[in-house]
């Protein structure tokens, strides 16, 4: 067994290094190296390299079990991580598994002695079905490897009780609330969901049931095939959205997956459950208390778990990838990307079972201090559509709504990010709506402007609001009702809080002025109606 | 988006603009989707079905009329009496009739028959647009 003295990142070189993915190569599925800038690689397990790790991996596994249960690392204190803080349903459900299996792979790294592991991942795209060399010793948890610690509920829970006891009262206050949150208000509460009952099922199992799929029949079931199925994958790389890849934005990643409206993103909802509960034996055993550890939010206690998430991680790496590679977003925009960012996760341990400083959902957006890249595995053929495609992806017009003269716009974030880069394909346009001059002496030019403060009734063409003006040409008795202006929008303009506001403002202070009162308009900005549109 | 509410067994409703219904087969239930409109060039279509609380090792399944397997409605990590949530499945063009998609809903349960969801089992289901990049 090694040492673990392996070092943690410090902030600055956690957030700091490089992000997985951005030198990927075009080399086939099933070439060696994603990228060449991770100092490691998850492998299809599938592979040589792969089954490489798994023998180290089974080594971690059995080194990690044989740990006291008083050290976080402990194979099954690590999966209690998961029972207490995994979100499920919600938009933090890959970033938080990112850190969880983060921090989880060098304690492996550390127990494994291999100075090169990386959690390989389980491709079910490819390989419906459990890996070879998935059903070896420690690496099945119904092998009698388990038997000291899940024979029976009594054994884990006097296992276990003890270092829980200890660990709970180390808490903080905040880690409590979180957990309230999580209806896990108490010890005897965690307890009672892992011991469970007819009604909702068991997180524990005994050795006999903890994994339903067996080496003599390791396929998966046919509906679980067909939610890991190339066009599911597919369909779930395919939005260009975060909050459409993802699950639900929810107040916080405890929320109960399911409460509110609790839309699922594709992957998360298919793929992602489905594996978990075939593996568990759901829809296959008829009694909820002995589905295996993959039903349930112990789920960790099985290894596949962590072949599992890789997968789902890998997934999402692709999903960012082609986002970047389309010039998107690959994170929520305007206020919601700090209401995610700031998400505090703060149960993740390191490789010295020591809470980690890294404890907000931003600290995991990029692979970063963990420093991996992927094998190349199924689905990486979303990325590098062309660009025609992006303009397909963005046109449209988004009308906006007009209020004593102001207009907000919701412009998607990615439309303007193409825009100012110049790669967007078309002009980008506002078009304003005002109504024509009723006099003779009636202002007919008007400026149009964009983020001016409300109340502004001049500006020079030197403003940064200033982005042009448009005239009505002399005046006609017959003119009536409105007219509708095309003002191509600069290079350079931004939304606030993801909304551009439109003012429309007589040209000439002096003019303007000098119109009488029964003409003047009741606010500076004369605009009735707005629109952003590709044009 | 456009939304079917479903509705018991054997029942006939039209709902605005699209129709629900469902045949007298005890072990399935028919929602007919109207979509408002095609998907655009830069959409896909997804197959949004809400479902309610489910009993421990509950799934619902939805296929097209046919018999072909669209998907499975399968919680994993849901809390005490809390509802399943909202699933998508993809949706292909071929499942698309006239503007209509037809589903059947089934409940499944080892060791148990196949049947219906319940109007609480499985609340709403609706047509979804999402936008992607070909």
């Amino acid at each position: 067994m090694t040492s673990f003295l392996g070092h943690s990142f410090s902030r600055r070189q956690f957030v700091g290094s490089v992000t997985v993915g951005l030198a990927a190569s075009v080399a086939p599925i099933g070439s060696v190296r994603a990228q060449s800038a991770a100092r490691y690689t998850r492998y299809n397990v599938s592979c040589e390299k792969g089954q490489e790790m798994l023998k180290s991996y089974g080594i971690a596994v059995k080194n990690l079990m044989a740990l006291k249960p008083d050290d976080p690392r402990n194979w099954f204190r690590n999966a209690f991580i998961h029972t207490l803080d995994c979100p499920h349903g919600n938009w933090w459900f890959f970033v938080w598994h990112r850190g969880y299996l983060g921090w989880f792979e060098q304690t492996l790294r550390d127990a494994s002695g291999n100075p090169d592991f990386a959690i390989p991942y389980w491709d079910w795209t490819e390989t419906p079905r459990i890996p070879d060399g998935m059903f070896d010793d420690a690496l099945k948890p119904s092998n009698p490897p388990y038997d000291p610690y899940i024979k029976d509920f009594k054994t884990f829970y006097n296992y276990l009780n003890p270092a829980l006891t200890e660990y709970w009262k180390g808490l903080s206050a905040s880690q409590l609330q979180q957990l309230e949150t999580r209806m896990i208000p108490t010890l005897d509460s965690l307890w009672t969901q892992v011991k469970g009952d007819e009604q909702n099922g068991a997180m524990f199992a005994t050795t006999r049931y903890a994994r339903f799929l067996t080496a003599d029949s390791p396929e998966m079931d046919a509906s679980t095939q067909k939610a890991v199925e190339p066009f599911m994958v597919r369909s779930g790389l395919k939005p260009v959205e975060f909050a459409k890849f993802n699950s639900v934005q929810t107040p916080s990643h405890n929320s109960a997956p399911g409460s509110g409206p609790g839309t699922f993103g594709i992957l998360e909802g298919n793929p992602h459950n489905k594996v978990h509960n075939n593996v568990g034996g759901v829809g296959h055993i008829m009694d909820p208390l002995n589905f295996g550890y993959m039903a349930d939010n112990l789920s960790p206690v099985d290894p596949l778990f962590f072949l599992h998430h890789s997968n789902m991680d890998r997934l999402w790496d692709v999903w960012t990838r082609k986002q970047q590679k389309l010039g998107l977003p690959t994170l929520p925009v305007g206020d919601d990307l700090k209401k995610f960012e700031d998400e505090k996760f703060e149960f993740y341990v390191n490789r010295q079972g020591k809470p980690v400083d890294q404890n907000r959902a931003g600290d995991y957006v990029n692979i970063g201090g963990f420093d991996y890249g992927y094998q190349r595995g199924f689905g990486e053929d979303i990325i590098g559509q062309p660009n025609v495609a992006i303009a397909a992806a963005l046109s449209g017009r988004f009308s906006g709504e007009t209020v004593a003269g102001v207009g907000a716009v919701n412009v998607p974030h990615a439309l303007l990010q193409q825009h100012a880069a110049g790669t967007l394909g078309q002009p980008l346009v506002v078009q304003v709506t005002v109504p024509r001059p009723t006099s003779g002496a009636a202002p007919r030019e008007f400026d149009v402007l964009i983020n001016a403060p409300p109340g502004t009734t001049a500006v020079t063409p030197d403003s940064p609001y200033y982005v042009g003006t448009i005239s009505f040409f002399g005046f006609m008795r017959n003119m009536t009702g409105d007219a509708t202006f095309t003002v191509p929008l600069p290079q350079n303009v931004q939304a606030r809080n993801g909304e551009l506001h439109v003012q429309v403002v007589p040209h000439s202070p002096a003019l303007a002025a000098s119109v009488s009162e029964a003409v003047r308009p009741e606010t500076a900005s004369v605009l009735k109606a707005v629109a952003v549109s590709t044009w | 988006m456009v939304r079917a509410k479903v509705v018991a067994t054997a029942m006939l409703a039209l709902l605005g603009t699209f129709l629900t219904y469902a045949n007298g087969s005890s072990d399935r239930r028919i929602v007919d989707v109207v979509l408002p409109r095609p998907a655009a060039s830069n959409e896909t279509i997804g197959l949004a079905v809400r479902v309610g609380f489910l009993p421990r090792g509950t799934e619902v399944e939805v296929t097209t009329p046919a018999g072909e397997l669209i998907g499975t409605v399968s919680p994993f990590g849901i809390r005490d009496h809390q509802p399943a949530g909202t699933y998508t499945f993809p949706i292909r063009q071929s499942m698309i009739h006239d503007g209509h998609v037809a589903v059947f809903l089934s409940v499944k349960r080892a060791g148990t028959q196949t049947r219906a969801p319940t109007p609480d089992e499985v609340t709403d289901v609706s047509v979804v647009f999402i936008r992607v990049a070909q």
